[in-house]
């Protein structure tokens, strides 16, 4: 075998690829690991002492002269305190977060880039990354909220200056991907809620623990919620809490290198099997000549051994190679990665698992190769190796498992439980697998009925090559059905999850838009929101905080009061139906019976109300006659409902600007683009993660051909002889290729399809909870551009075969020997 | 085996024994070398040679004499170093590789020793396959007589390998016969099977240019073979050595 080395190409090629994807992974996760421990040395610095207030939301900051109490203890040299907050960027309708943190002190690698820094209130400077994707330039003003704080509505809008912009470098408090802003500490303060700081370095002489000690024995420390570490620890800490999240990450990537691997070992294991079936002789003859049984089983293990470790090493090179060109390529990007030394992990693992898999692989035809009887050394070389029917075994086995995991999946999907789904798929697709050898050839059949009517008697000729072996049909198509299953899966899945998304968000916003007015809204800014192009309605509502009390249930909520006029603006005018000055509409997980009497109180006056509660309803609502009698001061918001033929995005911001900072304006829309942006992003990562599973297993039918057309040459010169063409015959290895590759991908995507359905299903469920009504979407345009790139890639995949069958000379072919 | 009466292609079949009929193929000065250098084998060695229409040749000589490499060349199945040859008017000398694909396709008919059929098509299949590759519709009449003659009748739906080797070479006369050739070609066609069957097949070659009217070129290296031939044309070292006409080949016509 290893004198023919060509015949070993593309199995070579799927153990490098497969081990290169697990290396780069592991690899990758190194490089991460060392560019966030040396970004939290950086923060971290040379402090002696770090006292950080975690980051849970509503954690308390620590008090503004904290760090002065702190100076004052023995032995404390320096104290560099930090502030951080969140606020919300205005802009074209979208909320968008920005982390605002003290202004870092500039070094070789925090440099000022434009402006320069802030001096007061009202000013403040971006992060490089930040300006670019917001499009913000120095000198422009932009208006920030502080967030949401508990209970008491948004703060009030602020409108400040950019003044520079800043390239932060690892040092500086920056390490993630967040959108960062730099101001004055006084600025901060007036957007927090409760003013402090959240962060105090401490530079000390003397032992470092009692230093930490003594820090937190102070009163100030002690009232907030903070926690004090040396300076390595702390570096520590954040490295944890860091890797706590990229962790999974990494686990999912592994996930998809495995699968690659298990796709190669598909690939691997077809080769070895052809290789064995066309050494039918050789071997043969060498159990003429004395060799045992067990001879003949180590000689083909051991070319499995050599080729798997050839192929490991060189897979382990190419991942070193893409993780060096990854550091490179990172530099100066959002998430730079430092050069790094790798872990023996990441050399030894990918290694293993190569050779591993190889071996393994070659165990099956190894032990085929045994059963050559040595007379088959004498006997002319048979056309076809005659491969041992499937048995009934193997065949009641897959049917039950397919059945089992489907009854799993069905079962998960509709319970739900996200553990009993997965496990029903990875069963049922195990039993699909072994029901490839029957699938595969039948499905060829029925969609042989194509190229027989386009191509004639090549394409009817191409069928039945690639039905005459069940076992190597069905083991190349399974590697790509593999590939494509979680591929249309992960398309299915995705479309469904923005389909369900955008039916909660309708739900959750009902309107197109909704203006937050910050304070009173003055009736000439309504007018002239009410009156920007596109707006086909507008009505004010109000909203206030009430206490409801039903015999079964009771919540203090925020209601809406809804005047008759909201249907004019609701997406679904229905929800209003039964809703009047003695009812109250109650969402269907309120736990209140319809119908049954609920007293509602307000800061002004309490009433008892009826409850209509609709099936699906999630509106918590009263009259605005009944809202203005409990609470007379209410807070106000103004619904919107657009144009059908106006552009949504055109009228968010066209509002957005007529309202100034008198009004903070969100839009459904926005809001579901920037949900959509997220979820499309991660399916892309996870599309390209898959695709290596698919060019592995296409390498795979290209590697099923060749070595097909080296088994057939003597038949490709018989119909050559015939009067078969050199186009014809090139045609006929294309469209074999091609049976092969639909028949995978086509089953690969139906089953992708069911199991995408099912598992969204369970996901949405058991994420979202019982009140999630899951939208099925199939994505028929993305899955068929599946179909056609699997097909074309197939094709490719028999052009060299495919040169190589037409330049076989009839006349030599068919010389007997 | 049913007695059929002769098939009404008369400028084929009966030519007067005194006017010798035009060749279905002939070669002039052909020559074929292998290799370069000190390697160098000559093959052929300007052969030339004709193959009158209707009749039933046989090539013979001991193994290396060329009579495969001449049948080959001038098969169209490779190509000469040098000379020409034809097939009726055809010259296939520097024909291009499509042309005389297609030439093969549909005006000579092939029987090899072995590895006749596809394995993955039926008899039947396999006897219309290059009428198929031209995108020819079977002629019904003539592919039942062909079947008739050759007594495949209740085989036309097996797979190859459901056939004895007898049948399988009596399937690959029947596709040779099925786009009625110019010529057909067999190379040693007997050569894998036991001396019954084999001399079933060569009396279905014989009646092929007998009763059916085709001309058959054979290759072969064995004497009783050849006796069923009407002409021996003996090759040794890549020359012709000998050119006999001979009575034997007569006797089964008288029988037909």
């Amino acid at each position: 075998m290893l004198r023919e080395p060509r015949r070993l190409i593309s199995a070579g090629i799927a153990i490098v690829l497969g081990v290169a994807f697990v290396a780069l992974t592991l690899l990758l996760g190194d490089g991460t690991r060392a560019t966030v421990r040396a970004q939290a040395a950086g923060s971290v610095g040379a402090a002696t002492a770090v006292v950080s207030v975690s980051d849970t939301r509503g954690a308390t900051p620590l008090a503004t002269d904290a760090p002065e109490e702190i100076r004052s203890l023995a032995g404390v040299s320096d104290v560099r305190p930090a502030t951080s907050t969140v606020v919300l960027q205005q802009a074209d309708g979208y909320q968008q977060a920005l982390t605002v943190s003290t202004v870092p002190p500039l070094t070789d690698a925090t440099v000022l880039s434009a402006g320069r820094l802030p001096e007061g209130p009202g000013e403040i400077v971006l992060t490089d990354r930040t300006a670019r994707v917001r499009s913000v330039a120095v000198g422009d003003r932009i208006v920030l909220t502080p967030v949401e704080q508990a209970g008491a509505g948004d703060g009030k809008p602020t409108t400040v200056t950019v003044v520079g912009t800043i390239a932060p470098g690892p040092t500086s408090h920056d390490r993630t991907n967040a959108m960062a802003a730099y101001a004055t500490d006084a600025q901060i303060f007036a957007w927090q809620e409760t003013p402090g700081y959240v962060e105090i370095m401490v530079d000390g002489t003397g032992d470092p623990s009692a230093l930490v000690t003594a820090v937190a024995a102070l009163p100030d420390v002690r009232a907030g919620q903070a926690t004090v570490r040396t300076g390595p620890d702390e570096v520590d800490h954040r490295l944890e809490e860091y890797l706590h999240g990229s962790g999974i990450l990494q686990g999912v990537l592994v996930g998809f290198a495995v699968v690659a691997l298990m796709v190669a070992a598909l690939v691997i294991t077809n080769t070895f099997a052809i290789l064995v079936a066309q050494r039918t002789r050789t071997l043969a003859l060498l159990r003429c000549v004395g060799a045992t049984r067990g001879q003949v089983f180590r000689q083909v293990v051991g070319e499995g051994l050599l080729i798997g470790a050839v192929g490991s090493v060189a897979g382990l090179v190419l991942a070193l190679g893409l993780a060096a060109l990854a550091v490179r390529l990172s530099r100066g990007s959002g998430t730079e990665i430092l050069p790094f030394t790798p872990s023996l992990t990441s050399l030894v693992v990918p290694l293993l698992l190569g050779v591993g898999i190889t071996v393994v692989a070659a165990l099956h035809p190894a032990r085929a190769a045994t059963s050559v009887a040595p007379l088959a050394a004498l006997r002319p070389i048979s056309a076809t190796p005659t491969p041992g029917g499937p048995g009934l075994i193997r065949a009641i086995a897959a049917a039950g498992l397919v059945l089992l995991g489907a009854a799993g999946l069905v079962d998960g999907a509709t319970r739900p439980s996200l553990a009993l789904g997965l496990a029903g798929g990875v069963v049922s697709f195990a039993g699909v697998l072994l029901l490839a050898i029957w699938l595969v050839p039948g499905l060829a059949r029925v969609l042989g009925m194509v190229p027989a009517r386009l191509a004639g008697a090549p394409g009817a000729l191409a069928v039945e090559n690639a039905r005459r072996n069940p076992r190597r049909a069905a083991t190349t198509a399974g590697a790509l059905l593999i590939g494509t299953t979680l591929v249309s899966l992960m398309l299915v899945g995705a479309a469904s999850g923005s389909a369900t998304m955008d039916r909660v968000l309708a739900r959750e916003v009902p309107v197109d838009a909704v203006a937050a007015p910050a304070g009173t809204l003055s009736p000439d800014t309504y007018e002239r929101m009410a009156a920007t192009p596109g707006v086909a309605a507008a009505v004010r509502v109000h909203g206030a905080d009430l206490t409801w009390t039903a015999d079964t249930a009771h919540g203090k909520d925020a209601v809406t009061g809804l005047p008759p006029q909201a249907r004019d603006v609701l997406h679904d005018p229905s929800v209003l139906a039964g809703l009047d000055d003695t009812t109250i509409l109650l969402p269907a997980d309120s736990g209140v019976p319809d119908g049954a009497p609920v007293t509602v109180a307000g800061p002004a006056e309490q009433v008892t109300l009826r409850a209509v509660v609709p099936r699906d309803g999630s509106v918590l609502a009263v009259s605005d006659t009944t809202l203005a009698e409990l609470a007379p001061d209410a807070g106000e918001q103004v619904w919107f409902r657009y144009a059908a033929d106006a552009d949504s995005a055109t009228v968010t911001q066209d509002l957005t600007r007529t309202a100034g900072s008198a009004a903070r304006i969100a839009s459904s829309d926005s809001q579901r683009d920037q949900m959509q942006s997220i979820v499309d992003t991660m399916l892309w990562v996870v599309l390209a993660m898959l695709a290596m599973a698919v060019v592995i297993a296409i390498i795979g039918i290209g590697n099923t051909l060749g070595l097909s057309v080296l088994e057939r040459t003597q038949e490709s010169g018989l119909l050559r002889a015939l009067g078969l063409t050199r186009r014809q015959l090139r045609a006929m290895i294309g469209w074999e290729a091609l049976m092969l590759a639909a028949v995978g991908t086509l089953l690969g995507v139906a089953l992708g399809i069911a199991y995408g359905v099912a598992g969204i299903h369970a996901l949405l469920a058991v994420a979202g909870g019982a009140d999630i009504t899951v939208a099925v979407a199939i994505p028929w345009a993305r899955l068929a551009a599946v179909v056609v790139l699997a097909l074309a890639a197939g094709w490719l995949a028999a052009i060299a075969p495919a040169r190589r069958a037409a330049r076989i000379s009839p006349a030599s072919a068919l010389v007997t020997e | 085996m049913t007695t059929t009466p002769a098939p009404n292609t008369p400028d084929t079949r009966i030519t007067p024994d005194h006017i010798p009929p035009a060749p279905a193929a002939r070669t002039d000065r052909l020559t074929k070398i292998y290799g370069t250098g000190e390697a160098t084998v000559t093959a052929l060695d300007h052969v030339t040679v004709a193959f009158p229409a209707g009749r039933f040749t046989a090539i013979m000589g001991p193994s290396g004499s060329g009579k495969s490499t001449l049948m080959h060349c001038i098969a169209g199945l490779d190509t000469a170093t040098s000379g020409r040859s034809w097939i009726r008017d055809t010259e296939i000398t520097g024909l291009s590789d499509d042309k005389l694909t297609v030439l093969r396709r549909d005006h000579i008919g092939f029987v090899f020793q072995a590895f006749n059929l596809l394995p993955t098509l039926s008899a039947a299949d396999n006897i219309v396959l290059p009428l198929r590759l031209a995108r020819r519709t079977p002629d019904r009449d003539w592919f039942d007589r062909i079947v008739t003659v050759l007594g495949l009748g209740d085989r036309l739906g097996h797979l190859p390998s459901q056939l004895s080797g007898g049948q399988q070479q009596r399937v690959a006369v029947a596709r040779a016969l099925v786009t009625r050739p110019e010529v057909i070609f067999a190379d040693e066609p007997t050569g894998a099977l036991d001396s019954a069957a084999g001399a079933d097949l060569l009396s279905f070659l014989r009646r092929s240019v007998t009763e059916l009217g085709r001309t058959v070129v054979m290759v072969t290296h064995d004497e009783h073979a050849a006796s069923y031939a009407d002409r021996v044309v003996r090759l040794a070292d890549g020359r012709i050595v000998a050119e006999e006409d001979q009575a034997a080949g007569e006797a089964p016509r008288h029988v037909a």
